[in-house]
């Protein structure tokens, strides 16, 4: 239990640094398409402050706590359909990842008359990155439960 | 000698008490029970004229509500019955009214098309009892947009009979606000039949709409002329933080969202810079937000110490500010009425007192005076 705990953290810790990265990509490439003075020193440094920001300034829930409820979520419901189905772990969490923040992107929008919240999720493309950051996350998840799971 | 470094210390003192030398006023409510009142506009010493967000256009006449709104008002986009922000916004007087009868209107108004969408749209008509008639579109931003929010949509006469429009950024759509080929965050200037001036900045310029006035703007709800009758006073909401007072002038671009100093609303930053050559600067930005929803420049006689002051509605948590202002910069800012709760707009009165509109489903229109 306490591996899984770890694991689960870790990939939290990988799927909400990843969300972050592509939050402040798709300003700084805005921001650099405008003729602003970005490189890839302000581009790290943007990254951090968005990291530091997005967990403890915004008027939003922190971002590792919604990752994790997402991915919690989502893996919880894939582990429960796993013991009534045989089917490869380590691709069906990648699904369930991919699911948790498929619905995270554009469910939350819905719920808030359609206002994007992330940055990162403004466009389709972010939508599928971010899709593809909870997949990987699940993937790695389901790589690395134990056996016995 | 010794004593030389208490001269700014005395300045100070002094200078605060100019500015926070809270002239007493008392308050009296002329109207409740209004549904998210928005626009107000004074047409007489016994008439006023408010928009209620639900899309109706109320009028108070002799201190009391008119219980029968007025007819004829185009149907306005509600999205879902949130009236948080849009629905029916501002209204404004011809500036020769009385000649005319002729009232502006903004409000968010559904796309014939694409029910989903929608776009900020001014219309004008003509007043007659309790009718508005003759109705016409004269303004409607471009390119329609699925989200209910930051319209901007507030309207304001110049002293050459033209009319700046304020369009918000609509929330999802800030990049467009840089580029000059849509409404987008944008504040333009009009000719009061809704045709194009033809000394507007970015006539003739290719791709760009020759009706913009500025750009790079978020949310601008607040717009007033100075007694002076050339400053164009603005202010517009922030993101989280950043919310600007500037003074806007004809072509420039104002900055949102290549700079500020706000952050997103997730936390993120949405730039890291707050200053760029080329990109102008508020006279006065607040950190945290205070939510400025609407803006007057003190006109009258009865509060003698206020002339020329700015007055600023705020939403966040919900007060009214006094700006001094000398020489086009902030130099003091006193609170006022901080037990009203939110605060959606401020004019000046034919008899030099001040008229406050409350925020909410039970919107209330308070008069500032004295005796």
């Amino acid at each position: 239990m306490a591996k899984k705990f770890v694991i689960f953290i870790s990939i939290v810790i990988l799927v909400m640094t990843l969300f972050v990265i592509q939050t402040t990509a798709s300003y700084i490439q805005y921001l650099y398409q405008m003729g602003m003075p970005v490189d890839f020193s302000v581009f790290l440094s943007a990254v951090w402050s968005d990291l530091i920001g997005m967990n403890f300034h915004g008027v939003l829930p922190p971002i590792a706590l919604v990752i994790s409820v997402v991915l919690g979520v989502a893996f919880l419901v894939a582990h429960l359909i796993l013991k009534r189905i045989p089917v490869e772990k380590k691709y069906f969490y990648a699904f369930a990842g991919a699911s948790g923040m498929f619905t995270l992107v554009t469910l939350f929008p819905a719920l808030i008359y359609d206002l994007e919240m992330y940055r990162g999720a403004l466009s389709l493309l972010g939508k599928g990155y971010l899709t593809a950051t909870g997949a990987l996350g699940g993937y790695i998840f389901g790589l690395n439960l134990p056996r016995q799971s | 000698m010794r004593l030389h470094f208490l001269f700014p210390l005395v300045f100070i003192l002094f200078a605060h008490a100019v500015i926070s030398s809270d002239s007493e006023f008392k308050m009296e409510t002329l109207a409740e029970g209004l549904d998210h009142a928005w626009g107000i506009a004074v047409v007489s010493d016994n008439e006023i004229l408010i928009t209620e967000g639900v899309g109706r256009l109320r009028r108070i006449v002799d201190g009391q509500l008119d219980p029968v709104p007025i007819k004829g008002i185009p149907p306005v986009f509600l999205y879902p019955d949130d009236l948080t922000q849009g629905g029916l916004c501002d209204v404004a007087l011809h500036p020769r009214y009385n000649e005319n009868q002729l009232i502006y209107l903004s409000f968010g108004e559904a796309d014939k098309d694409d029910p989903s969408l929608n776009a900020m749209t001014v219309v004008r008509g003509r007043l007659e009892g309790h009718n508005l008639v003759d109705v016409q579109q004269i303004f409607k931003a471009e390119p329609p947009r699925k989200t209910a929010a930051h319209y901007g949509a507030r309207i304001l006469f110049l002293g050459d009979g033209t009319m700046l429009i304020t369009s918000g950024d609509g929330f999802n759509y800030r990049d467009q606000a840089q580029t000059l080929d849509n409404h987008v965050g944008k504040i333009v200037r009009l000719n009061d039949d809704g045709s194009i001036p033809d000394d507007n900045p970015f006539v003739g310029i290719k791709d760009a709409l020759p009706d913009i006035w500025s750009f790079g703007h978020r949310n601008p709800t607040g717009m007033a002329l100075g007694n002076d009758g050339m400053t164009i006073f603005e202010h517009e909401h922030g993101p989280k933080g950043g919310d600007e007072l500037n003074i806007v002038n004809i072509g420039k671009n104002y900055g949102w969202p290549l700079i500020t100093y706000g952050l997103d609303y997730s936390g993120s930053l949405i730039t890291p810079f707050t200053e760029r050559e080329g990109l102008e600067q508020p006279i006065k930005y607040w950190v945290p937000s205070i939510a400025p929803s609407a803006l007057a420049i003190y006109q009258g006689d009865m509060f003698p110490d206020w002339k020329d002051n700015l007055f600023i509605t705020a939403m966040v948590p919900g007060d009214l500010r006094r700006l001094t202002i000398i020489d086009n910069k902030v130099v003091g800012e006193e609170i006022m009425l901080s037990e009203l709760g939110r605060l959606r707009n401020v004019v000046n009165s034919t008899d030099g007192s001040l008229l406050v509109a409350t925020d909410g489903p039970d919107g209330k229109i308070i008069r500032l005076y004295k005796d």
